[in-house]
């Protein structure tokens, strides 16, 4: 019975995969290929060229790399990545786990249910949330006596708050169950050596957990890298370009100013990066499970 | 994730960590250890808390503004964003969603019992290829979709529901295939010596059995369909179509800001994500839940 199913390559297999594929190619994969495409034409939102747009060869490419707007973009997703995503959600993430290990039952039952309602509650609520916060006549505004807009003064710094604020309940989730999973009896015996906790966390934990924290990295990387909504109901990648991150950059492009084709070249560049970060993440998961089995 | 533990100790894993510490006299050392712990951990709380009260606050507030204040209370906000257009976004937040967890739950019902059960060539690059998919930022995609939709007159509530159905059914796969893979072959065959069809197999047997998998998937997309923020404001033209946050969105930006309204519409919005998200972390105590962070 077993055999019969397990040995040819059937036709049901491939009838029940069809949904999947089909969508998969024609909404998924397809837009992605499409958008490698429209990014090499003089395809517009509107006028002429929206309808009967051609194939401009490399004219886009060399209009990217003298654009001076798309490296200050690409520094600025570099900046938000890396202050918020790497460094921020992970080490806020981090304390908030090893904190939660060791607090007292119903602190950490509060704790833990604020920081995880903040990671999920909707994208756009989250963004709402901080403007509100930070934005002139806001809570922040107000405790500094004056009417300082905060959002205005200081824009990546506060964008890159909110997003460790919605984030960080991921990377403490993630991190806990890393963090379970270490043998007291490790830690126990660093301790009878006389080590100082701080050392045991620093020279036995962290090492053992060091796959699950890189794990955490490049998926915190991803999420902040597809996080458009964040940033553009916060600040519309203003003020200036203080915010303008790729993501937002592409959009802009694209859907404000109608140069669709310009547009989905800069969103080709996130869709390289998120490859390169996506490609670790699937060597990385593999190689641990692997090494599980 | 964690390889490494069984290099230190086979029995690790399973035993709970708290070794009911019946230590000498702990001592004062200890003691101020544990107040630094739990005081850091409040403060952190309090930190992540107060961005968070502002939406309460303000959503009973008669004086309500950007900033957070002790309310005047009123119920007047929750019955103006309770009808009119207001219920209607909202309306159209639960078609969209439900179209978009509709099309990802049934395709990647079929698609990973076949992946689960059946030969299929290539099966191990798929799941690979599937895995790499979740990582693609969804905003990248807006351009071309737009263009495809925009040509076959596609700019709607339904075809933006399939879109977004899409995108969460590389994950929405993964999750099924993987909950299929332990429900055990055994229960088939004897529904297979009775001559039933796959498609039988699939709805009476396997299914009943995956079913808390299938579920997380079905709560996965419909959460991820109701907090999508940019495919709604791009790909939906018609104004009576518009979804929660693309209404909420427009009230920010508008001159004469109702702030008691929005808070009070944004906590009804938000509202059944939180609900959904509490029923997912039922059927999982692994480590993707708030019951797991909690107890630690």
């Amino acid at each position: 019975m077993e055999g019969d199913v397990a040995e040819k390559p059937d036709g049901v297999a491939f009838l029940l995969l069809l949904p999947t594929l089909i969508l998969l190619l024609a909404l998924f994969v397809g837009p992605v290929l499409y958008a490698f495409y429209l990014g090499l034409t003089n395809i517009a939102l509107m006028g002429p060229t929206a309808r009967h747009f051609h194939f401009t060869g490399m004219f886009n490419l060399h209009r990217l790399v003298r654009d001076s707007l798309f490296w200050e973009s690409l520094k600025l997703t570099a900046i938000f990545v890396a202050a918020s995503a790497i460094v921020g959600v992970t080490v806020v993430g981090m304390a908030l786990a090893v904190l939660i290990q060791h607090a007292v039952a119903w602190l950490r039952a509060v704790v833990g249910a604020i920081v995880v309602v903040a990671w999920m509650l909707p994208p756009l609520t989250a963004a709402l949330i901080w403007y509100a916060f930070s934005t002139t006549g806001g809570t922040l505004s107000l405790l500094g006596g004056s009417q300082l807009d905060v959002l205005n003064t200081f824009p990546m710094f506060v964008v890159c708050l909110a997003n460790i604020w919605a984030t960080a309940g991921f990377s403490m989730l993630v991190l806990s169950a890393g963090l379970r999973s270490v043998p007291t009896e490790v830690l126990e015996a660093g301790r009878m050596e006389g080590a100082s906790r701080w050392r045991v966390f620093c020279s036995l934990t962290l090492p053992i957990i060091q796959p699950t924290i890189v794990t955490n990295i490049l998926l915190v990387t991803l999420l902040s890298l597809a996080n458009f909504s964040l940033i553009y109901i916060m600040t519309g990648g203003g003020p200036g370009n203080a915010t303008n991150i790729l993501p937002i950059y592409s959009y802009q492009q694209a859907l404000v100013f109608g140069k669709l084709g310009y547009g989905a070249l800069l969103g080709d560049v996130v869709v390289i990066i998120a490859t390169i970060f996506a490609y670790l993440y699937v060597r990385v998961s593999r190689i641990t499970r692997m090494a599980a089995a | 994730m964690t390889q490494s533990i069984a290099t230190y100790s086979p029995s690790a894993g399973a035993q709970p960590r708290a070794d009911a510490v019946p230590e000498e006299a702990s001592s004062a050392a200890e003691r101020r250890e544990s107040l630094i712990v739990n005081g850091l951990l409040a403060l952190l709380g309090i930190l992540f808390l107060a961005p968070l009260l502002w939406i309460f606050f303000a959503s009973v507030d008669v004086n309500a503004s950007w900033a957070l204040s002790w309310p005047r209370f009123t119920l007047a906000h929750f019955r103006e964003v309770t009808r009119g257009d207001f219920l209607v976004s909202l309306v159209n937040t639960l078609l969209l969603s439900l179209v978009a967890s509709a099309v990802s739950t049934v395709a990647a019902i079929l698609g990973g019992y076949a992946l689960s059960r059946r030969r299929v060539p290539l099966a191990d690059g798929l799941m690979v290829t599937i895995l790499f998919l979740t990582g693609i930022p969804l905003a990248i995609m807006i351009v071309p979709v737009f263009q495809v939709y925009a040509q076959f007159n596609l700019l709607n509530l339904w075809a933006t529901g399939v879109f977004l159905g899409v995108c969460s059914l590389p994950f929405a796969l993964w999750l099924i295939k993987t909950g299929m893979d332990a429900v055990p072959k055994e229960l088939e065959e004897a529904a297979r010596m009775e001559q039933a069809s796959v498609l039988q197999i699939i709805l009476y047997v396997t299914v009943p059995v995956a079913l808390p998998s299938i579920f997380a998937a079905l709560i996965y997309s419909f959460i991820n369909a109701w907090g999508a923020f940019l495919p709604p404001l791009v790909l939906i033209s018609d104004q009576s179509q518009i979804t929660g946050p693309i209404k909420i969105y427009g009230l920010i930006g508008s001159s004469d800001v109702r702030y008691g309204d929005i808070a009070a519409f944004s906590l009804i919005y938000s509202l059944p994500v939180v609900i959904l998200y509490i029923l997912m972390s039922r059927p999982f105590s692994g480590g993707f839940s708030m019951g797991g962070a909690v107890k630690g």
